[in-house]
């Protein structure tokens, strides 16, 4: 999970990508300047080596083939190390060893001089071998160990600022990404508080003037627009409650009035629907707004943490009598201290519209329960007659009613249908078979 | 009782004057906020009704500006703005109840007399008598006439709430808002439920009853012996 959550974050795959070239590049360099170090000393080698054969071959003019192997013999008994550094063989043109310290021939053919590499014991020589006047054969060898040597000091180093580089870099990519990612984390959280309701929240873009600080800049202005609209909406729907009441309010007291001053049963009747037919009304506003504020994100404030455990077992207490009343077998299974962020008061209401619906739809008989668990979960199950597949989702949504002739405005699931989603969560209706089943749950995480 | 409206409606302010002569509560009626705030630390105000929308100074802001003075006499706001919400924000700002318009009169004097009678009876008293009840508030048991009743923390409370307000009508949104702390009226009648049970154990096995219903808005704890 970590390991997918860090290769998730762009930061870190810029960084991972841009050590990967560097390596690259630097194993690039340590191989071109191997390659480079390595022709040049081989060629000083073949240099000494060919000024050494001019001057053997000199002393052969002079002395013959004997002041030659005398020479050889000379410089063979110089070179005291474990192992030599120079190599010779001569031979005569039967191939007979005359003097050298190479004792396994060369493969050399022709009259033509051949230069070449062998390896002879444990070392790798470079040699040249010469066809002399008479039909002798010159080889003349230099140990290429020094030159390996410094071959390996080449690597070496290379590894060395290489590595350091690697480090480096990967202390470098540490520092920006954990700051880019602080600064993106920032932006996420700000996004989120405002979504929860906090809509004072904005990110302060910091002094950078880059790309970041731009997208964050156009992220303050955008939630100060959504802000001024929820301000607007919520003014505009406080001035439509406050003008739509008040004459309804007028109206009543003059029902109320006119009840005073009536004695005929008939007339008080419908005086008294009429009424009536007025807190119908203004209690359809006050749902339709409720559910408007909570969509408009004014629920849950900053939030509180609070146990939403509680809460559900007083509600179960509370209604355990109406779903006795109703006929029902009502049941709850709450977990203990089911911790949640957000507004009690909203979760209350969400539980209570739950019960509600199950008291007033569920026929007698039948079983309901409550059950709330560690996420949040919460379940109200029957085993009544169901949903509908075709029906679940919309009982969901306003003014729908499946039973007809309910009371009510078809707006209580509506209204947990928004409070969940305040608090991170989905409400969904699903077949409990035999029965419905109404899930409370966290929203799965993209 | 005596109580000062701030209302700027005239029609509702003569509906509530009406409701309230009827029932012996005297009253004195201003249109604004700044009128009422002059007036509310008058010693003859026992209650004052608090509309929140008036023009000028609103009245919420009115409350506040009263808490601030100093002024902790029960407030009950009066709203067209019906939502939750409101009424959260009123409690919060200082008010003591809540009630938006329309309401029943009957409901509005019932609230009055429960605010009164909260400040009128400050001593907070371990045992609560009425007639045979006997309500230890400390030990959290009920009796009537010596017998041990078996009631839940709830029912406990609701009884508490009743003989607190001995007399008097208590309507459900009272009982709802004290009783299961609920801010919003459940679609279902949960609470004449909750209140059934109650005068059942209440009353099971006695002569006399003593819980009343209210047609039409609540309950009453009748005060004869």
């Amino acid at each position: 999970m970590l390991r997918r959550d860090l290769w998730s974050s762009i930061a870190v795959r810029q960084a991972l990508l841009s050590i990967v070239v560097m390596l690259a590049a630097v194993t690039a360099l340590a191989v071109a300047t191997v390659a480079t170090v390595d022709g040049s000393l081989r060629a000083d080698l073949l240099h000494t080596i060919d000024t050494d054969i001019a001057g053997l071959t000199d002393s052969m003019v002079k002395g013959g083939a004997s002041e030659l192997a005398a020479r050889i013999t000379d410089r063979t008994d110089f070179t005291g190390a474990r192992q030599p550094a120079a190599y010779y063989r001569l031979t005569t043109s039967a191939g007979v060893r005359l003097a050298g310290n190479l004792a396994v021939p060369v493969a050399v053919d022709g009259a033509h001089s051949l230069a070449g590499e062998v390896v002879v014991a444990d070392d790798t020589l470079l040699f040249r071998s010469t066809r002399l006047r008479g039909g002798y054969t010159l080889i003349v060898g230099r140990s290429m160990s020094p030159v390996a040597a410094i071959r390996r000091r080449v690597w070496t180093s290379f590894a060395g600022v290489g590595a350091a580089a690697v480090a480096l870099a990967l202390l470098a990519s540490t520092v920006t990404a954990s700051r880019l990612a602080r600064r993106v984390a920032h932006l996420d959280r700000v996004l989120a508080q405002f979504a929860h309701g906090d809509h004072a929240a904005r990110s302060a873009a910091a002094l950078e003037r880059d790309e970041l600080a731009r997208l964050a800049g156009h992220v303050d202005a955008h939630l100060d627009w959504t802000a001024r609209l929820i301000a607007v909406q919520r003014a505009i729907s406080d001035n439509i409650a406050h003008e739509l009441r008040t004459p309804l309010v007028h109206l009543d007291t003059r029902l109320l009035a006119a009840i005073d001053h009536n004695s005929d049963p008939v007339v008080a009747r419908e005086l008294d629907g009429a009424r009536a037919d007025i807190r119908s009304i203004v209690s359809l506003f006050d749902a339709l707004l409720d559910l408007a504020f909570a969509e408009a994100g004014g629920i849950i404030g900053t939030g509180t943490i609070f146990d939403m455990s509680e809460i559900a077992a007083d509600l179960a207490e509370l209604y355990q009598a109406s779903a006795e009343e109703a006929g029902l077998d009502f049941s709850t299974r709450i977990a203990p201290a089911v911790m949640m962020r957000g507004e009690p008061t909203a979760m209350t209401r969400l539980i209570a519209n739950l019960l509600d619906n199950a008291v007033k739809y569920v026929p007698p008989g039948e079983r309901v329960r409550l059950t709330v668990a560690q996420g949040p979960r919460i379940l109200v199950e029957d085993s009544g007659p169901g949903i509908a597949a075709a029906d679940r989702d919309r009982v969901f949504m306003r003014f729908q009613r499946l039973a007809p002739g309910g009371q009510g405005h078809g707006l209580g699931l509506a209204l947990v249908k928004v409070i969940a989603a305040q608090h991170g969560l989905v409400a969904r209706a699903e077949d409990a078979a035999p029965g419905a089943r109404f899930v409370i749950e966290p929203a799965a995480r993209l | 009782m005596h109580v000062l409206l701030i209302e700027d409606d005239d029609q509702i302010a003569a509906a509530i004057a009406v409701a309230l002569a009827r029932e012996d509560i005297g009253i004195e009626r201003v249109g604004t906020a700044e009128a009422g705030l002059h007036r509310a630390g008058g010693t003859d105000i026992d209650v004052i009704i608090m509309d929140w929308m008036l023009p000028g100074l609103s009245g919420i802001d009115a409350v506040e500006r009263l808490r601030d003075a100093g002024i902790e006499k029960p407030v009950l706001m009066l709203s067209a703005l019906g939502r939750a919400e409101h009424r959260v924000e009123g409690l919060d700002r200082g008010a003591d109840d809540y009630l938006a318009k329309p309401f029943e009169p009957v409901e509005l004097v019932a609230r009055l007399r429960a605010l009164y009678r909260r400040t009128s009876v400050q001593a907070r008293q371990p045992v609560l008598i009425h007639g045979d009840i006997e309500l230890n508030v400390r030990a959290r048991t009920a009796h009537r006439a010596g017998r041990h009743l078996g009631l839940s923390p709830k029912e406990f409370e609701l009884l508490k709430y009743l003989m607190e307000n001995v007399g008097e009508i208590v309507t459900r949104e009272m009982l709802l808002r004290h009783v299961w702390g609920l801010n919003f009226d459940p679609q279902t009648n949960v609470i004449d439920v909750n209140v059934v049970r109650l005068r059942r154990k209440l009353e099971d096995g006695f002569d006399s009853g003593c819980l009343a219903t209210v047609r039409g808005c609540g309950y009453r704890l009748a005060t004869s012996e």
